[in-house]
């Protein structure tokens, strides 16, 4: 099975990261709302999700998720906003 | 929860419908009863929403508030 691009895999992430900016908003003026909440959690989960299959495969999103061991490793790989990698 | 705009329109005392019926239903129902010169922000309900893809493309995760402005009118 060929690897998921880096592009993909970020795709999906920003499109789980709208969803779930767009469900807060919503929570913001409807707290209670059951439906919305459900959702949220779905959501949340899905990002997270997103998050490690792209860590996983290309490496940190953030300076924090660099696994540090005796090297700093954060400018080894194409940043996650870069295009090109 | 009851219906937002059922609630306004039961606070707001019903004119005679003497204006020719048009074709816009929405309109009718609704645009047509209320005073005039009053602004209306009907508090959003939870409903379905877009695929995350669709979302990202739309710009809001709800078709409800998909409402492009095309200096016309909306679509």
């Amino acid at each position: 099975m060929p690897r998921t691009s880096r592009e993909e895999l970020m795709r999906n992430l920003q499109m789980m990261s709208f969803v779930l900016d767009d469900i807060a908003l919503f929570l913001q003026t409807h707290p209670t709302d059951q439906a919305a909440l459900r959702c949220y959690e779905k959501y949340r989960h899905l990002k997270r999700e997103a998050e490690e299959e792209y860590m996983n495969a290309y490496g940190p999103l953030r300076e924090d998720n660099v696994y540090v061991t005796n090297r700093w490793t954060w400018a080894d790989m194409p940043w996650p906003w870069e295009r090109q990698g | 929860m009851d219906n937002y705009i059922d609630r306004v329109l039961s606070a707001v005392q019903r004119e005679p419908d003497t204006a020719p019926a048009t074709e816009n239903a929405f309109d009718n129902t609704y645009l047509g009863r209320l005073p005039l010169a009053m602004a209306y922000v009907p508090f959003q309900r939870w409903g379905s929403i877009y695929d995350p893809c669709r979302a990202l493309q739309r710009g809001t995760i709800f078709p409800d508030l998909d409402l492009p402005f095309c200096g016309r009118e909306l679509i």
